[in-house]
Formats: C-alpha cells, structure tokens, sequence
C-alpha cells in the first residue's frame, strides 16, 4: 500500500439535517495503486457520491484522511488534482463539442490554440471526429459521455474519478464503451476509480472491486479481480468470472437488506 | 498518429464540416421563410380586415374626425406631416437608445456584482426592489427641474425604467447556474472569476435577454413620459401638441409611428439575442 496513488483512510463523513444524524460514510478504507483501475459498487445511498465528492475535493470529510501520492490531501487542496466525471455529462450548451472538451486546458492557462490541437488529436479515438463544431443538443447519449470522458482525459490528471459515465445508456451501447473505455485506459495508462451499481461493469472492467453497504456508507468487501488482461467481452460468461459474480451479488444483497435484488 | 497525419487529417474534417452545412442551410433558409410568411399571413390579414371595417364605419356613421378619424385620414397625415414626424421620431429614438443602453449597463453590471458579493447582495438588493415603489411619475418633474428641456432627464426616466428588469433577470440567471456545473469548473480548478464567466454568464444570457426585452417594451413608454413632463420635441411633445390643437387625426399619426418604432426596437432586442445566443434560439427551435 505504500505505492498508493490515492487513499482513504478512516474516512467518515457525517451530516446534520433537522436535528438527524446520518453517517453517509463510516470508516471507510480504500486504496488506488499507480496506474489501477478500481471499482467501487453498492446500492443508492450507499455514499459513493460522497466518497466521490471528497475526493475531488468538493467535500471535506468529518473524520479520516485522504493521501494523494502518499500526502494527505484534504477537502479543497484537492481542487484541481483529480479528474472526477460526474454522472451527467454536464456539456455546457453554448460551447461546441471541441470547446467543451478543451475546458480543463482552458482553466489550466493552455491558450485555445493549443488546448484545440491537442483535443483534435484524440477527437478520433473517442469516436468525436467530424463533430468538433456541433453542439451537445446534435449529439446522442454515448456520444455526449465520450465527449465528457474526453474533457476529463484532457485536463491531464493522473487520477480519475468515474461516477457511473455509462448509466444512462441502453446495454448495448454500455458494453461498446466497456470495452472502448478500457482500450483508453491501457493506452492512456491513468488511475481510475470507477463508481457503477451494475456487478458485471465492475468485475469486467476492475483490477479490484470495493463493495459498500448502505447507510452508514462503509466498506463490506474487497474482491480482486485477478482475470488476465487483456479482457474479451465474453470473460463475462467464463468460470471464474460468474464465482465472483456470485460472491459479489450475496455480497450486495446482505447489504441493501432482505426482500430485493441488487 | 504523426504529426503530419494529424495535419492531413485536420483539414479533411474541416472541410467534411463546411461542406455539409450550405445544403443545409438553404433548406433551413427556405424553411424558415415559409414559417415566416405563414406566421405574419394571418395578423396582416386580419389587420387589414379591422382597418377596412373601420374605414367603413367612420364614412357610414358620419362621425367627426375629431373624435375618430378614418385610417385614409391618418395615413394622409403621416404623408404630409412625413418631415415633422421623422425629426421628432429622432429625438424619442436617441432618448430611448441612450436610456436603454444606460439602464441595460447598469442593469446587467448591478447584477454581476449582486450574484458575485452575498454581503452586497443582502444590503442593496432590497433596496432596489424598494426603489421600485418609488413613482417615476413624481421623479420625472424633479429631473426636469435638475436638468432643464434638455435630452437627459427623458434619458435618466428611460433608464431609471429600464434597469430594473434587467438587473432582476441577470441576478435570477446568474443565481439558476446548474450547482453540478459550478462543481465540475472547481475540481478543474477554476477561480470564481473563470467561473463566472465561463458558466454563470453564458447561462444567464437568456434570462438577461428576457429582460432586456421587457427594458426595451418599458423604454419606449419611458422617453414619451419623459416629454410629457417637460421638452418641445419628441414624439411624446408631437402627442401632446396634437392634443391641445385637438388636432386628433395628427395625432393618432403620431402614436402610430411611435408603435411602429417601438415594435422595431423590440424585434430588434430579439434579432440581438440570436446573435449573441444562437444555441439557446436553436434549442427552442430544437423543442417545438
């Protein structure tokens, strides 16, 4: 664990509304080594948009740390060192889609110029090219993620925080950009934390999975991944992969409690 | 890919990008023309039927044209008279333009500073609203006092009308910013100033426009208050003048050329925002 790009230890979050306490995250422990790709699952309310939120340094945690290569980094230190990916694309409707994906760079000080060379260089490996002057209303749902995804990979940050990108999207467009996103990954070589509730998203795009309970929001199992890769799509049906499914589902039923299905 | 592959290819996407669109337009043109025409079709239509019924019962019933004039009457005047109104649509005009653009300034850059400083926000703010209470009826006779028969008092009544509106929209756009959206700029590092003007204005910009629209239909009414009060020109001073002379057909003239012009300025306002902010126009466009 000494290698560890980013980390959470002990780390609680508590809120106060209407004289209610509710722990939406209790303890929890959680490590990306350099370069992983990690997967955080649960049921809603389970505080993974919390868990989230501090590490982008949107929130600050009420007790424990967070280490960003090795140094605790909390609350808005945080700010600008983690790419984080929230659920909707949040593509800003006056700016076409190049704009858009230069957004970081913008912020970063890089000069349009530059900021649009180097977005255009990676328009083709997102499946962009030939929509650089649309706007985000011309584009479909999968396109508009990739567009986001491609913000998020141009802001240059080693570390990326995913919150469930593909949840909107229908199952066949989700799996293409399954396999599409770790394509990414393996070239682009980036540490990503990976947030989704769907089991098979997980174990087939994770080198380790962290499943949380609900309320109080804490960490309940950790499962390595340990499929060689690369990884076909149809590592989904093989032996192993449907025992950790197994594992993975008891897992989430004993925490989102009796009477339903994850 | 290498650096002259990439070369290669930037132009090829370009060129796929401005060749696709002219067809396009063209059909948008044609298809925006025909919306147009069926669009302005009816009202003319029906404008002309209510003149002609008008026309007919001021011949038929005999009346005075003191009391109501026949369109044909009115439509002469505005020949005759085509130099006087001209000047005097000047003037009003000038008060209107520099009064808007007044209030607009003040309005939009009031409202930046509002959303921008919460302790600002929670001490001015009321007061503005308060300031509304305030009867530009009993203001405007103290400004002519102040500033005499020249353009500024009907310059000052037409932004002191005009700013409020505006100040409200932009305080309300800047305010209905997507949180989500503020969030995102931060965790790339955005200062409060980038974010304000790379989200919280782009978002505002329509409701300032609703304002500004709203401005624009109270500015007119404004400058003609602003003559009242106090001038000797000015399609307002024109109205009143008339009036006195009971000169009734002249001065329907006048409100005529005064509803042409503001109408115009209003359109105007409008043809503005889809210049400033195609994607917001498109999008309506987009929903219907």
């Amino acid at each position: 664990m000494g290698s560890a790009k980013l980390e959470a230890r002990g780390l609680g979050k508590r809120f106060k509304t209407r004289g209610q306490v509710v722990d939406a995250l209790l303890g929890v422990d959680l490590s990306l080594g350099d370069r992983e790709f990690v997967s955080v699952i649960g049921p809603s309310g389970c505080g993974k948009s919390t868990l989230f939120n501090i590490f982008a340094g949107l929130e600050t945690p009420t007790s424990g740390d967070v280490l960003l290569d090795g140094r605790t980094t909390v609350g808005a230190d945080l700010l600008g060192r983690v790419g984080y990916m929230p659920q909707q694309d949040l593509l800003m409707p006056w700016r076409n889609i190049l704009d858009n994906t230069i957004l970081g760079l913008e912020v970063a000080g890089v000069s349009k110029r530059v900021a649009r060379e180097r977005a255009l260089d990676l328009f083709p490996l997102f499946g962009l090219s030939g929509f650089e002057k649309r706007y985000p209303d011309d584009l479909s749902g999968g396109m508009r993620q990739r567009a986001a995804l491609l913000r998020t990979f141009l802001a240059g940050r080693d570390v990326i925080l995913l919150d469930e990108p593909f949840g909107a999207l229908d199952s066949l467009t989700r799996a293409g950009m399954q396999q599409w996103l770790l394509r990414i990954w393996e070239e682009h070589r980036k540490t990503i934390l990976f947030v989704t509730h769907d089991v098979d998203e997980a174990l087939y795009l994770s080198d380790r999975v962290y499943a949380m309970s609900k309320r109080p929001g804490r960490v309940t199992q950790i499962l390595e991944v340990d499929i060689p890769r690369p990884r076909a799509y149809d590592v989904i049906t093989s032996e192993p992969f449907i025992e950790m499914k197994q594992v993975l589902l008891e897992q989430l039923r004993l925490a989102h409690g009796p009477g339903k299905a994850a | 890919m290498t650096g002259t592959q990439r070369e290669a290819a930037a132009p090829i996407a370009n060129g796929a990008a401005s060749v696709a669109p002219p067809a396009e337009d063209r059909r948008d043109t044609r298809r925006t023309i025909r919306r147009w025409v069926k669009a302005v079709t009816p009202p003319l239509l029906f404008a002309v039927f209510v003149l002609m019924l008008w026309e007919a019962l001021v011949w038929i019933t005999g009346i005075s044209a003191l009391l109501l004039p026949a369109p044909s009457q009115i439509a002469l005047s505005l020949i005759e008279n085509a130099g006087l109104f001209a000047r005097n649509a000047v003037v009003t005009l000038s008060e209107i333009l520099i009064g808007f653009a007044l209030g607009a300034l003040v309005g939009v850059g009031l409202g930046i500073l509002l959303s921008y400083s919460r302790i600002f926000e929670r001490s001015v703010y009321p007061w503005l609203v308060a300031s509304q209470m305030v009867p530009i009826v009993a203001v405007a006779p103290i400004l002519v006092v102040w500033f005499g028969f020249t353009l500024v008092p009907k310059v000052l009544v037409v932004a002191l009308i005009s700013f409020f509106p505006v100040v409200v929209n932009t305080v309300d756009g800047l305010q209905s910013v997507d949180r989500q959206m503020i969030d995102l700029m931060r965790t790339l590092g955005a200062s409060r100033v980038k974010i304000m003007r790379a989200v919280r204005i782009p978002w505002a910009m329509p409701f300032v426009f609703s304002g500004l629209k709203i401005a624009m239909a109270l500015a007119v009414v404004g400058a003609v208050f602003g003559e009242w009060v106090g001038s000797n020109a000015g399609l307002g001073y024109l109205m009143l003048a008339f009036n006195n002379q009971l000169a009734t057909t002249d001065l329907f003239a006048a409100v005529l050329v005064l509803s042409a012009m503001g109408i115009a300025l209003f359109f105007l306002v409008g043809g503005v925002e889809r210049l400033v902010i195609p994607w917001h126009h498109d999008k309506r466009q987009g929903g219907r």
